[in-house]
């Protein structure tokens, strides 16, 4: 009824007004020079370190394990939400803490000290991690623990905010899938005076291990 | 209608004047408003600095706007095909009781003790906290700012830092007083506050609330920016996830998006991109997956089908609510949010407010304004709010039957005057000793500047400038050999 109603007006709206070309499809302040895996390797650590995001790049996956048994160790993070992405579980597999999913448990994950999960894609010219979730479980364990490890492919970094959203447009089956989530540097507020404060809702600390076997 | 029960909640427009002369005699207000907007301002143009390209992707932006709301039925007829085939419901509402009515009906029907709310201008607009207050229910604001002047009880004076007219004393002495908290912590200490607290609304909510910052027509998505996480959270935890929008909200296609994403973050708080996106196209697919298991999409016309109607003034709808002009505005740096008696404040506010609510009842708000163009400058969209300004000045000068034939004949004899070099020594001749007189900041010509109508409400904040005892042209005559 009331769709009726507003479409209608809609259109009486724009009875004189004749349809506008279509905006050009060149689509201009797109990032130049980011064409090998290692500028955008660069590019990306750059960026992300200029938002308080935590950069790490290592040479493979088994160095990526022993850097994350070094951190947990060192910060003596003993609760810990995993997603379940294999490369979560083999960087995970040595760990002497407790590991649990942490889309199974929403209190424990609330409450936890950690989680830890891979992305999809990141992108080099903003430091972002670009999340699927049709393609792993990590909805909320990026979210809710206070400190948020994700775990990269170098090969998995592109150069723009293009390429990432004309990756996700067909991801799932054809579909965009249901959440796409963008991630730039630890959770912030500036509400307070304008004083950035870090872990306001998510995480206080965003870690990035990058494998990244081209960049050393 | 809109005279019963105007577009936006709680409007006070009107009071432009008094509200704004009080905000002027408040120090610490005006000490908050000009670090905000200066803080604002630089790190704006940093992040432009960076952005060589800002002039086309502007101009692009634009384009794509004018583009959506020139063939807006076909764009929401296609936004509606493809978000209810990925399993979200659309909705559609005409105004502001019944947008607040379908979303009481909906809390009651999931039993939602909880509700959870993530920033939206639009629910600002449409008051919906108080309408479900009204019904029972409490809806909890999560975004840090929001929540502060929630518990405040107060409204926001800023489209992107709602609580920027508080103090942190002020904000610490609120949750001392409100939540029992220890007092004077400092910004770090009342944000893990705030936090903890609001967590547990969270894990409890049945029903969570968000904005759109943009819909994509093409794919039935729409996306939410955000620093804080608590949108994530908004749209993540609660069972049930209802986005709420204006008609104008659209893109055509989901590529669009790339354009907006660099406009918009540059824009609002100068930085490259905000923590967190997310992009939305339907509920979870799987049983087992997270997520809501239901999304609904409510798209309000709230008056703006009124503003399209207008080609003069259609360009107000292509705004994406950065608040870049309010940062930039001189009167918005000195009086506030407050003052413009509308959650819409600075320019964009005082050509949207009129429009949506209808001119009476914001009859101040195009005069407050000096017409200074930094405003449409800074626009990502590019807008020409001084156009829309002087257009909307002249449609109210038109309403008062008194004022149009004084001001005509005023005009009309500068006209005659200025045309006639003859008439114009003579009357410059014969006005300058009145002038003189009336000028300076002496209590004489002060008091003789509040006799005369026109004069007094001028010279209510100003001083006449005091011309030379003689013209310049009889001085050029004077000094020739």
């Amino acid at each position: 009824m009331s769709r009726a109603i507003v479409m209608s007006a809609i259109r009486r709206a724009l009875r004189r007004t004749s349809a506008k070309e279509p905006a050009p499809t060149e689509i201009p302040g797109r990032p130049q020079g980011l064409d090998s895996t290692v500028e955008r390797t660069l590019a990306f650590r750059t960026r992300l370190e200029s938002v308080d995001g935590e950069v790490h790049l290592v040479r493979d996956q088994d160095a990526a394990r022993d850097l994350l048994m070094e951190l947990v160790e060192r910060r003596g993070w003993k609760d810990i939400a995993v997603s379940g992405a294999p490369l979560v579980t083999h960087a995970t597999s040595n760990l002497k803490a407790d590991l649990f999913e942490g889309s199974q448990d929403r209190d424990r994950l609330a409450h936890c000290d950690l989680g830890i999960t891979a992305v999809q894609h990141a992108i080099a010219e903003t430091g972002t991690l670009v999340l699927f979730s049709h393609a792993e479980s990590h909805r909320l364990t990026s979210l809710l623990p206070p400190v948020h490890i994700a775990l990269v492919e170098q090969s998995q970094i592109v150069a723009g905010l293009g390429d990432a959203l004309a990756l996700a447009h067909g991801a799932d089956g054809g579909e965009p899938p249901p959440l796409v989530t963008f991630i730039t540097g630890p959770s912030r507020t500036g509400d307070i005076e304008l004083t950035m404060v870090t872990g306001v809702h998510g995480p206080r600390e965003l870690i990035v291990i990058v494998i990244a076997p081209d960049s050393l | 209608m809109s005279k019963k029960d105007p577009a936006i909640a709680e409007l006070t427009a009107n009071d432009f004047g008094p509200a704004s002369r009080r905000a002027l005699q408040d120090a610490p207000l005006r000490r908050a408003l000009a670090k905000a907007t200066n803080t604002f301002k630089g790190r704006r143009e940093a992040a432009l600095d960076e952005m060589p390209d800002w002039e086309a992707l502007r101009t692009h932006g634009r384009a794509i706007k004018d583009e959506t709301l020139s063939r807006l039925p076909h764009h929401l007829t296609r936004f509606i095909e493809q978000a209810t085939a990925k399993g979200t419901q659309v909705h559609f509402a005409q105004d502001r009781a019944e947008a607040c009515a379908w979303i009481g009906d909906l809390a009651e029907r999931l039993e939602a003790k909880t509700v959870v709310k993530s920033k939206s201008m639009m629910t600002e607009e449409i008051g919906l906290n108080h309408a479900l207050e009204a019904r029972g229910l409490y809806p909890v604001e999560t975004d840090l700012g929001e929540w502060i002047i929630q518990l405040a009880g107060e409204t926001p004076s800023h489209i992107i830092v709602p609580a920027i007219h508080k103090s942190r004393e002020s904000v610490a002495k609120l949750f001392e007083e409100r939540l029992g908290a220890e007092p004077d912590l400092d910004a770090v200490r009342l944000t893990q506050l705030a936090r903890e607290i609001l967590r547990t609304s969270f894990l409890e909510a049945e029903l969570g609330i968000s904005g759109v910052n943009f819909a994509i027509a093409e794919t039935g998505s729409f996306l939410v920016l955000e620093n804080e996480g608590n949108a994530r959270l908004t749209t993540s935890l609660p069972r049930v996830h209802v986005a709420i929008m204006g008609i104008e909200k659209l893109l055509p296609r989901w590529s669009d998006l790339e354009t907006f994403l660099r406009l918009l973050p540059r824009s609002g708080t100068g930085q490259h991109l905000t923590s967190y996106q997310s992009i939305f196209t339907g509920p979870k697919r799987n049983p087992g997956d997270e997520g809501p298991d239901e999304m609904h999409v409510l798209i309000l016309d709230n008056g703006r089908t009124d503003i399209l109607a207008d080609e003069v003034t259609r360009e107000t709808l292509a705004c994406i609510r950065c608040g870049a002009c309010l940062n930039v505005c001189p009167v918005y740096a000195q009086v506030g949010g407050h003052s413009y008696g509308s959650v819409y404040p600075g320019p964009i506010g005082a050509i949207l407010t009129p429009q949506l609510a209808g001119a009476d009842q914001a009859t101040p708000l195009p005069g407050a304004s000096s017409l200074c163009g930094a405003c449409r400058d800074v626009c990502p969209v590019k807008i020409d709010i001084p156009r829309i300004l002087l257009h909307q000045r002249r449609e109210v000068t038109r309403k008062l039957p008194w004022r149009a034939p004084f001001e005509r004949l005023g005009f009309w004899v500068w006209a005659r005057m200025a045309s006639s070099p003859r008439l114009w020594r003579i009357g410059t001749y014969l006005i300058r000793p009145f002038v003189r007189f009336a000028g300076g900041s002496n209590l004489l010509s002060r008091g003789f500047c509040r006799l005369i109508p026109p004069l007094a409400a001028w010279s209510g904040g100003r001083s006449l400038p005091t011309p030379a005892k003689k013209s310049f042209r009889q001085q050029y005559e004077e000094s020739r050999p």
